[in-house]
Protein backbone atom coordinates (compact mmCIF):
# COMPACT_ATOMS: atom_id res chain seq x y z
CA UNK A 1 0.00 0.00 0.00
CA UNK A 2 1.20 3.80 -1.08
CA UNK A 3 2.47 5.18 2.15
CA UNK A 4 0.39 8.05 3.58
CA UNK A 5 2.40 11.81 2.55
CA UNK A 6 1.94 15.23 4.01
CA UNK A 7 4.11 17.52 1.77
CA UNK A 8 4.63 21.73 1.90
CA UNK A 9 2.37 21.78 5.03
CA UNK A 10 1.17 25.46 5.55
CA UNK A 11 -0.51 26.04 9.23
CA UNK A 12 -1.57 29.10 11.43
CA UNK A 13 -3.46 29.54 14.43
CA UNK A 14 -4.28 33.35 14.24
CA UNK A 15 -1.56 35.75 15.23
CA UNK A 16 0.95 32.52 15.36
CA UNK A 17 2.27 30.07 13.20
CA UNK A 18 2.57 26.38 13.50
CA UNK A 19 4.01 25.18 10.41
CA UNK A 20 5.97 26.63 7.21
CA UNK A 21 6.86 23.94 4.31
CA UNK A 22 6.60 21.16 6.67
CA UNK A 23 6.94 17.16 4.65
CA UNK A 24 6.65 14.04 6.70
CA UNK A 25 5.45 10.67 5.52
CA UNK A 26 3.73 7.66 7.54
CA UNK A 27 4.25 3.46 6.25
CA UNK A 28 0.78 1.65 5.40
CA UNK A 29 1.11 -0.28 6.91
CA UNK A 30 3.51 0.63 10.11
CA UNK A 31 3.82 2.26 12.86
CA UNK A 32 4.98 5.94 13.61
CA UNK A 33 5.85 7.82 16.12
CA UNK A 34 5.49 11.65 16.02
CA UNK A 35 8.13 13.21 18.65
CA UNK A 36 8.85 16.76 19.35
CA UNK A 37 8.95 19.31 22.38
CA UNK A 38 5.36 21.00 24.01
CA UNK A 39 3.83 23.33 21.44
CA UNK A 40 5.64 22.41 18.86
CA UNK A 41 2.57 21.11 16.79
CA UNK A 42 1.97 17.21 17.73
CA UNK A 43 -1.50 17.02 18.49
CA UNK A 44 -2.19 19.47 15.77
CA UNK A 45 -0.43 17.46 12.96
CA UNK A 46 -3.30 14.94 14.37
CA UNK A 47 -5.92 17.85 14.03
CA UNK A 48 -5.07 18.52 10.13
CA UNK A 49 -4.60 14.42 9.37
CA UNK A 50 -7.84 13.98 10.71
CA UNK A 51 -9.94 16.83 8.88
CA UNK A 52 -10.59 18.89 13.05
CA UNK A 53 -8.25 21.56 11.67
CA UNK A 54 -8.04 22.99 8.05
CA UNK A 55 -4.29 23.65 6.67
CA UNK A 56 -3.62 26.96 4.84
CA UNK A 57 -2.15 25.08 2.39
CA UNK A 58 -0.69 21.51 1.52
CA UNK A 59 -0.84 18.64 0.30
CA UNK A 60 -2.60 15.23 1.82
CA UNK A 61 -1.79 12.25 0.09
CA UNK A 62 -3.28 8.22 0.39
CA UNK A 63 -5.12 9.57 4.03
CA UNK A 64 -8.62 7.56 4.19
CA UNK A 65 -11.37 10.61 4.87
CA UNK A 66 -12.05 11.10 8.40
CA UNK A 67 -14.88 9.17 8.86
CA UNK A 68 -12.52 5.93 8.14
CA UNK A 69 -10.19 7.14 10.52
CA UNK A 70 -10.17 6.14 14.59
CA UNK A 71 -8.84 8.87 16.75
CA UNK A 72 -8.15 8.55 20.38
CA UNK A 73 -7.32 12.18 21.93
CA UNK A 74 -5.66 13.12 25.14
CA UNK A 75 -7.92 14.17 27.27
CA UNK A 76 -10.63 11.35 26.76
CA UNK A 77 -13.72 12.24 27.24
CA UNK A 78 -16.19 9.47 28.91
CA UNK A 79 -19.39 9.36 30.82
CA UNK A 80 -18.29 8.05 33.96
CA UNK A 81 -21.09 5.58 35.12
CA UNK A 82 -20.30 3.28 31.77
CA UNK A 83 -18.50 0.28 32.71
CA UNK A 84 -15.48 -1.34 30.61
CA UNK A 85 -17.73 -3.88 28.67
CA UNK A 86 -20.57 -1.23 27.82
CA UNK A 87 -17.45 1.30 26.34
CA UNK A 88 -16.20 -1.85 24.19
CA UNK A 89 -19.94 -3.22 23.09
CA UNK A 90 -20.86 0.68 22.12
CA UNK A 91 -17.83 0.84 19.74
CA UNK A 92 -18.08 -2.86 18.33
CA UNK A 93 -21.61 -2.18 17.67
CA UNK A 94 -21.05 0.66 15.66
CA UNK A 95 -18.05 -0.78 13.37
CA UNK A 96 -16.59 -3.98 12.08
CA UNK A 97 -14.52 -5.93 14.31
CA UNK A 98 -10.85 -6.22 13.65
CA UNK A 99 -10.01 -9.57 13.26
CA UNK A 100 -6.93 -9.12 14.92
CA UNK A 101 -8.12 -8.61 18.29
CA UNK A 102 -9.99 -11.31 19.28
CA UNK A 103 -11.45 -12.29 22.54
CA UNK A 104 -9.62 -15.53 23.49
CA UNK A 105 -6.48 -14.15 23.31
CA UNK A 106 -3.73 -14.15 26.14
CA UNK A 107 -3.79 -9.98 26.53
CA UNK A 108 -7.97 -9.99 26.33
CA UNK A 109 -8.04 -12.40 29.06
CA UNK A 110 -5.55 -11.32 31.37
CA UNK A 111 -5.60 -7.17 30.53
CA UNK A 112 -8.76 -6.56 29.28
CA UNK A 113 -11.46 -8.90 30.35
CA UNK A 114 -10.97 -8.08 34.06
CA UNK A 115 -11.56 -4.17 33.56
CA UNK A 116 -15.05 -5.07 31.39
CA UNK A 117 -17.33 -5.11 35.15
CA UNK A 118 -15.33 -1.76 35.93
CA UNK A 119 -17.44 1.46 35.71
CA UNK A 120 -14.75 3.80 34.15
CA UNK A 121 -14.91 6.37 36.86
CA UNK A 122 -13.04 3.81 39.61
CA UNK A 123 -10.79 3.13 36.77
CA UNK A 124 -7.15 4.84 37.04
CA UNK A 125 -5.72 6.77 34.45
CA UNK A 126 -3.67 4.16 33.00
CA UNK A 127 -6.20 1.60 33.10
CA UNK A 128 -8.77 3.72 31.16
CA UNK A 129 -6.52 4.72 28.51
CA UNK A 130 -5.52 1.08 27.82
CA UNK A 131 -9.31 0.46 27.57
CA UNK A 132 -9.66 3.43 25.37
CA UNK A 133 -6.95 2.38 23.49
CA UNK A 134 -7.84 -1.45 23.40
CA UNK A 135 -11.71 -0.56 22.44
CA UNK A 136 -10.34 1.97 19.14
CA UNK A 137 -7.89 -0.54 17.93
CA UNK A 138 -10.71 -3.54 18.08
CA UNK A 139 -12.83 -2.17 15.34
CA UNK A 140 -12.15 -1.90 11.79
CA UNK A 141 -11.01 1.49 10.79
CA UNK A 142 -8.37 2.41 7.68
CA UNK A 143 -6.10 4.65 9.80
CA UNK A 144 -5.46 4.66 13.54
CA UNK A 145 -4.34 8.00 15.11
CA UNK A 146 -3.44 8.32 18.87
CA UNK A 147 -2.35 11.48 20.70
CA UNK A 148 0.04 11.21 23.98
CA UNK A 149 -1.26 7.61 24.86
CA UNK A 150 1.20 6.93 27.38
CA UNK A 151 1.02 10.84 28.99
CA UNK A 152 0.58 10.02 32.57
CA UNK A 153 0.57 6.22 32.48
CA UNK A 154 2.23 3.98 34.81
CA UNK A 155 5.48 1.61 32.98
CA UNK A 156 3.16 -1.58 33.29
CA UNK A 157 0.09 0.28 31.42
CA UNK A 158 2.47 1.61 29.15
CA UNK A 159 3.91 -1.52 28.03
CA UNK A 160 -0.02 -2.72 27.26
CA UNK A 161 -0.44 0.18 25.37
CA UNK A 162 2.53 -0.14 23.26
CA UNK A 163 1.59 -3.88 22.92
CA UNK A 164 -1.66 -2.86 21.76
CA UNK A 165 -0.41 -0.52 18.68
CA UNK A 166 2.24 -2.70 17.91
CA UNK A 167 -0.27 -5.20 17.15
CA UNK A 168 -2.56 -2.78 14.99
CA UNK A 169 0.32 -1.80 13.27
CA UNK A 170 1.08 -4.81 11.81
CA UNK A 171 -1.76 -4.64 9.58
CA UNK A 172 -2.89 -0.88 9.70
CA UNK A 173 -1.25 2.55 9.54
CA UNK A 174 -1.10 3.68 13.33
CA UNK A 175 0.21 7.07 14.19
CA UNK A 176 1.30 8.29 17.64
CA UNK A 177 2.44 11.33 19.33
CA UNK A 178 4.90 10.64 22.24
CA UNK A 179 7.40 12.15 24.48
CA UNK A 180 8.64 9.17 25.46
CA UNK A 181 10.97 6.99 23.02
CA UNK A 182 12.12 3.87 25.54
CA UNK A 183 8.69 1.83 25.93
CA UNK A 184 8.90 1.62 21.94
CA UNK A 185 12.72 0.08 22.00
CA UNK A 186 10.76 -3.20 21.05
CA UNK A 187 8.75 -2.30 18.24
CA UNK A 188 9.48 -1.58 14.96
CA UNK A 189 8.45 1.96 15.04
CA UNK A 190 9.67 4.84 12.90
CA UNK A 191 9.90 8.28 15.30
CA UNK A 192 9.80 11.30 13.34
CA UNK A 193 11.49 14.28 14.92
CA UNK A 194 8.44 17.73 14.27
CA UNK A 195 10.23 20.85 13.72
CA UNK A 196 8.29 23.98 12.92
CA UNK A 197 9.67 24.10 9.62
CA UNK A 198 11.49 21.30 6.87
CA UNK A 199 11.00 17.89 6.18
CA UNK A 200 10.62 15.53 9.69
CA UNK A 201 13.81 13.77 9.79
CA UNK A 202 12.89 9.64 10.25
CA UNK A 203 14.47 7.11 12.74
CA UNK A 204 14.59 3.86 13.73
CA UNK A 205 14.64 3.23 17.67
CA UNK A 206 18.54 1.85 16.99
CA UNK A 207 18.80 4.68 14.96
CA UNK A 208 17.99 7.38 18.12
CA UNK A 209 19.84 4.99 20.62
CA UNK A 210 23.27 4.51 18.36
CA UNK A 211 23.07 0.87 19.98
CA UNK A 212 23.68 2.39 23.32
CA UNK A 213 21.19 -0.22 25.53
CA UNK A 214 21.03 2.25 28.79
CA UNK A 215 19.93 5.14 26.51
CA UNK A 216 17.36 7.28 28.39
CA UNK A 217 14.08 9.33 27.20
CA UNK A 218 16.21 12.44 28.18
CA UNK A 219 19.43 11.32 26.14
CA UNK A 220 17.11 10.73 22.91
CA UNK A 221 15.49 13.89 23.17
CA UNK A 222 18.12 15.90 23.56
CA UNK A 223 19.99 14.20 20.78
CA UNK A 224 17.32 14.13 18.45
CA UNK A 225 17.39 18.34 19.28
CA UNK A 226 20.82 18.53 17.81
CA UNK A 227 21.53 18.80 14.09
CA UNK A 228 23.69 16.20 13.95
CA UNK A 229 21.44 13.53 14.70
CA UNK B 1 -26.12 0.03 10.72
CA UNK B 2 -27.09 3.68 10.95
CA UNK B 3 -29.89 2.53 13.27
CA UNK B 4 -27.52 0.66 15.74
CA UNK B 5 -24.93 3.79 16.11
CA UNK B 6 -28.43 5.54 16.98
CA UNK B 7 -29.56 2.57 19.36
CA UNK B 8 -26.00 2.93 20.95
CA UNK B 9 -25.86 6.99 21.23
CA UNK B 10 -29.17 6.39 22.96
CA UNK B 11 -28.22 4.71 25.57
CA UNK B 12 -25.49 7.26 25.78
CA UNK B 13 -27.92 10.07 25.85
CA UNK B 14 -30.15 8.45 28.24
CA UNK B 15 -27.71 8.25 31.07
CA UNK B 16 -27.06 11.82 29.99
CA UNK B 17 -30.87 13.14 30.53
CA UNK B 18 -31.23 10.82 34.14
CA UNK B 19 -28.31 12.55 35.41
CA UNK B 20 -29.87 16.00 34.71
CA UNK B 21 -33.81 15.30 35.79
CA UNK B 22 -33.47 18.85 37.27
CA UNK B 23 -33.66 20.32 33.91
CA UNK B 24 -37.13 18.45 33.50
CA UNK B 25 -38.43 20.77 36.52
CA UNK B 26 -37.46 23.93 35.35
CA UNK B 27 -38.74 23.32 31.70
CA UNK B 28 -42.35 22.63 33.45
CA UNK B 29 -42.00 25.48 36.22
CA UNK B 30 -42.88 28.42 34.32
CA UNK B 31 -45.75 27.53 32.87
CA UNK B 32 -47.51 25.08 35.53
CA UNK B 33 -46.90 28.84 37.87
CA UNK B 34 -48.17 30.68 35.30
CA UNK B 35 -51.67 28.43 34.16
CA UNK B 36 -51.82 28.46 38.34
CA UNK B 37 -51.78 32.07 37.87
CA UNK B 38 -54.22 31.98 35.23
CA UNK B 39 -56.34 29.43 37.02
CA UNK B 40 -56.96 31.10 40.13
CA UNK B 41 -57.04 34.81 39.18
CA UNK B 42 -58.46 34.78 35.77
CA UNK B 43 -60.75 32.48 34.94
CA UNK B 44 -61.73 31.31 38.91
CA UNK B 45 -65.04 30.70 38.39
CA UNK B 46 -65.18 29.62 34.75
CA UNK B 47 -65.37 25.61 33.51
CA UNK B 48 -63.65 25.48 29.76
CA UNK B 49 -64.84 23.62 26.93
CA UNK B 50 -62.24 21.57 25.28
CA UNK B 51 -61.55 23.59 22.53
CA UNK B 52 -61.03 27.02 25.04
CA UNK B 53 -58.59 24.61 27.06
CA UNK B 54 -56.28 23.94 23.94
CA UNK B 55 -56.45 27.72 23.07
CA UNK B 56 -55.56 28.33 26.82
CA UNK B 57 -52.70 25.77 27.03
CA UNK B 58 -51.17 25.97 23.36
CA UNK B 59 -48.07 28.68 24.30
CA UNK B 60 -47.15 26.69 27.01
CA UNK B 61 -47.31 23.52 25.22
CA UNK B 62 -44.82 25.05 22.63
CA UNK B 63 -42.77 26.81 24.96
CA UNK B 64 -42.36 23.54 26.66
CA UNK B 65 -41.16 21.99 23.17
CA UNK B 66 -39.08 25.47 22.63
CA UNK B 67 -37.28 25.87 25.73
CA UNK B 68 -36.05 21.81 25.69
CA UNK B 69 -35.04 21.85 22.02
CA UNK B 70 -32.56 25.04 23.11
CA UNK B 71 -31.84 23.36 26.20
CA UNK B 72 -31.95 19.35 25.36
CA UNK B 73 -30.43 19.43 21.86
CA UNK B 74 -29.30 22.73 20.56
CA UNK B 75 -27.18 24.02 24.09
CA UNK B 76 -26.77 20.21 24.85
CA UNK B 77 -25.11 19.77 21.96
CA UNK B 78 -22.46 22.56 22.63
CA UNK B 79 -21.73 20.99 26.28
CA UNK B 80 -21.21 17.77 24.45
CA UNK B 81 -18.66 19.35 21.61
CA UNK B 82 -17.03 21.28 24.33
CA UNK B 83 -16.55 18.12 26.53
CA UNK B 84 -14.84 16.48 23.45
CA UNK B 85 -17.89 13.64 23.77
CA UNK B 86 -18.88 15.03 20.24
CA UNK B 87 -15.71 14.48 18.03
CA UNK B 88 -14.87 11.38 20.04
CA UNK B 89 -17.80 9.87 18.91
CA UNK B 90 -18.04 11.16 15.31
CA UNK B 91 -14.90 8.82 15.13
CA UNK B 92 -16.31 6.02 16.96
CA UNK B 93 -19.20 6.29 14.58
CA UNK B 94 -17.86 7.60 11.28
CA UNK B 95 -20.95 10.26 11.23
CA UNK B 96 -22.22 13.30 13.40
CA UNK B 97 -25.42 12.70 12.43
CA UNK B 98 -26.44 9.57 14.94
CA UNK B 99 -25.48 11.74 18.16
CA UNK B 100 -28.20 14.33 16.66
CA UNK B 101 -31.13 11.65 15.51
CA UNK B 102 -30.10 10.17 19.58
CA UNK B 103 -30.63 13.11 20.91
CA UNK B 104 -33.32 14.62 19.53
CA UNK B 105 -35.05 10.66 20.13
CA UNK B 106 -34.41 10.74 23.61
CA UNK B 107 -35.52 14.64 24.14
CA UNK B 108 -38.63 14.03 21.97
CA UNK B 109 -39.66 11.27 25.14
CA UNK B 110 -39.27 14.03 27.82
CA UNK B 111 -40.89 16.58 26.10
CA UNK B 112 -44.04 14.43 25.27
CA UNK B 113 -43.95 13.70 28.89
CA UNK B 114 -43.55 16.87 30.14
CA UNK B 115 -46.26 18.17 27.75
CA UNK B 116 -48.92 15.12 29.01
CA UNK B 117 -47.99 16.22 32.64
CA UNK B 118 -48.75 20.30 31.41
CA UNK B 119 -51.74 19.19 29.69
CA UNK B 120 -53.00 16.95 32.63
CA UNK B 121 -52.17 19.94 35.47
CA UNK B 122 -54.50 22.01 32.97
CA UNK B 123 -56.99 19.35 32.71
CA UNK B 124 -57.16 19.40 37.00
CA UNK B 125 -57.10 23.14 37.15
CA UNK B 126 -59.74 23.96 34.78
CA UNK B 127 -62.08 20.61 35.82
CA UNK B 128 -62.11 19.59 32.20
CA UNK B 129 -60.48 16.13 31.05
CA UNK B 130 -59.87 16.34 27.38
CA UNK B 131 -58.28 13.21 25.75
CA UNK B 132 -58.48 15.24 22.14
CA UNK B 133 -55.91 17.80 24.08
CA UNK B 134 -54.14 14.83 25.14
CA UNK B 135 -53.98 13.34 21.68
CA UNK B 136 -52.95 16.99 20.26
CA UNK B 137 -50.65 17.73 22.41
CA UNK B 138 -49.15 13.97 21.65
CA UNK B 139 -48.93 14.46 18.21
CA UNK B 140 -48.34 17.75 18.26
CA UNK B 141 -44.94 17.26 20.15
CA UNK B 142 -43.93 14.54 18.27
CA UNK B 143 -43.78 16.14 15.00
CA UNK B 144 -42.78 19.81 15.65
CA UNK B 145 -39.92 19.49 18.37
CA UNK B 146 -37.82 17.34 16.08
CA UNK B 147 -38.25 19.74 13.51
CA UNK B 148 -37.77 23.07 15.98
CA UNK B 149 -34.47 21.26 17.54
CA UNK B 150 -33.18 21.07 14.20
CA UNK B 151 -33.87 24.85 13.15
CA UNK B 152 -32.22 25.94 16.54
CA UNK B 153 -28.98 24.44 15.81
CA UNK B 154 -28.55 27.36 13.55
CA UNK B 155 -28.03 28.78 16.59
CA UNK B 156 -24.40 27.12 17.39
CA UNK B 157 -22.70 28.76 14.61
CA UNK B 158 -22.99 32.20 16.52
CA UNK B 159 -19.88 33.55 16.84
CA UNK B 160 -20.41 34.13 21.01
CA UNK B 161 -18.84 32.13 23.85
CA UNK B 162 -21.20 29.55 25.26
CA UNK B 163 -22.13 31.52 28.70
CA UNK B 164 -23.28 34.06 25.98
CA UNK B 165 -25.17 32.04 23.42
CA UNK B 166 -27.38 30.34 27.19
CA UNK B 167 -27.81 34.71 27.75
CA UNK B 168 -29.03 34.98 24.10
CA UNK B 169 -31.19 31.31 23.86
CA UNK B 170 -33.18 32.40 27.30
CA UNK B 171 -33.62 35.81 25.97
CA UNK B 172 -34.95 34.62 22.70
CA UNK B 173 -37.39 31.89 24.59
CA UNK B 174 -39.36 35.16 26.17
CA UNK B 175 -38.66 37.35 23.10
CA UNK B 176 -40.39 35.19 20.21
CA UNK B 177 -43.48 34.19 23.57
CA UNK B 178 -43.94 38.08 23.84
CA UNK B 179 -44.17 38.25 19.81
CA UNK B 180 -46.33 35.23 19.44
CA UNK B 181 -49.44 36.43 17.47
CA UNK B 182 -48.52 39.85 17.34
CA UNK B 183 -50.08 41.36 13.85
CA UNK B 184 -47.91 43.40 11.65
CA UNK B 185 -48.70 45.04 8.16
CA UNK B 186 -45.30 44.69 6.89
CA UNK B 187 -45.41 41.81 4.51
CA UNK B 188 -41.27 41.00 4.94
CA UNK B 189 -41.74 41.16 8.99
CA UNK B 190 -44.59 38.85 8.84
CA UNK B 191 -42.87 36.36 6.39
CA UNK B 192 -40.12 36.12 8.96
CA UNK B 193 -42.19 35.89 12.20
CA UNK B 194 -43.89 32.62 10.26
CA UNK B 195 -40.31 31.68 10.83
CA UNK B 196 -40.58 31.91 14.89
CA UNK B 197 -40.99 28.10 16.32
CA UNK B 198 -44.05 29.46 18.15
CA UNK B 199 -45.70 30.66 15.36
CA UNK B 200 -44.44 27.31 13.43
CA UNK B 201 -45.89 25.28 16.20
CA UNK B 202 -49.71 27.24 16.46
CA UNK B 203 -49.61 27.05 12.19
CA UNK B 204 -49.08 22.78 12.37
CA UNK B 205 -51.77 23.11 15.17
CA UNK B 206 -54.04 24.57 12.99
CA UNK B 207 -53.64 21.82 10.67
CA UNK B 208 -54.27 19.12 13.26
CA UNK B 209 -57.43 20.78 13.79
CA UNK B 210 -58.54 20.66 10.18
CA UNK B 211 -57.10 23.92 8.37
CA UNK B 212 -56.48 22.75 5.58
CA UNK B 213 -56.62 25.62 3.74
CA UNK B 214 -53.88 26.49 0.77
CA UNK B 215 -52.37 29.51 2.96
CA UNK B 216 -52.08 27.14 5.88
CA UNK B 217 -50.44 24.23 4.17
CA UNK B 218 -48.51 25.76 2.26
CA UNK B 219 -47.06 28.12 4.96
CA UNK B 220 -46.44 24.77 6.67
CA UNK B 221 -44.74 23.46 3.99
CA UNK B 222 -42.16 26.29 3.39
CA UNK B 223 -41.37 26.63 6.86
CA UNK B 224 -40.48 22.67 7.08
CA UNK B 225 -38.03 23.09 4.17
CA UNK B 226 -36.35 25.75 5.91
CA UNK B 227 -36.21 24.84 9.24
CA UNK B 228 -34.91 21.23 7.72
CA UNK B 229 -32.15 23.45 5.22
CA UNK B 230 -31.12 25.82 7.91
CA UNK B 231 -30.51 23.17 10.61
CA UNK B 232 -28.63 20.49 8.06
CA UNK B 233 -26.20 23.15 6.99
CA UNK B 234 -25.90 24.34 10.42
CA UNK B 235 -24.82 20.83 12.22
CA UNK B 236 -23.37 20.01 9.01
CA UNK B 237 -21.00 23.47 9.49
CA UNK B 238 -20.58 22.53 13.01
CA UNK B 239 -17.15 22.74 14.46
CA UNK B 240 -16.75 19.34 15.73
CA UNK B 241 -13.51 20.94 18.68
CA UNK B 242 -14.22 23.70 20.18
CA UNK B 243 -11.97 26.89 18.98
CA UNK B 244 -11.50 28.19 22.33
CA UNK B 245 -14.89 29.93 22.34
CA UNK B 246 -15.67 28.99 25.79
Amino acid sequence: MSALRIEHLNFSHPKHSVFDDVSISFDNPGFSVILGKNGIGKSTLLDLISHLEKPNSGQFSGFPPANQMMYVFQSIAYSPDTTGGQLLSMYQEMNRPNPDFSTDDDFYLTVIKPLLDRQLQVMSGGELTVMFVYASAAIDKALYLFDEPLSGVDPQNQTHIVNILNRLSQQKPVIVTSHTVVPFQDTAAHFKFLTPAGPAASHTYAELTHGVDTATDLDIFLGLSEPSV
Amino acid sequence: MFLTKVHSFTKFYIRQATANRITLVFTLLFPVLWTLYQGISVHRTSQMSAGQLINATIPFTAYIIVSTALDGVAFATLATRDAGFLKSFYFVSGSRWPMLYANVLVQTGLVVLENLVYSLFSMWLYHAFSLRLLLVTVVLTIVAFPLVSLFLTCLLLLPVRSNSLNALGTSLLIILLMLYGVDTSNGFLSAVAQLSPYQFIANTLRVFLGDLSLGTVGIEAIVIAIYCGIGIFSYQRLSLQNRGQQ
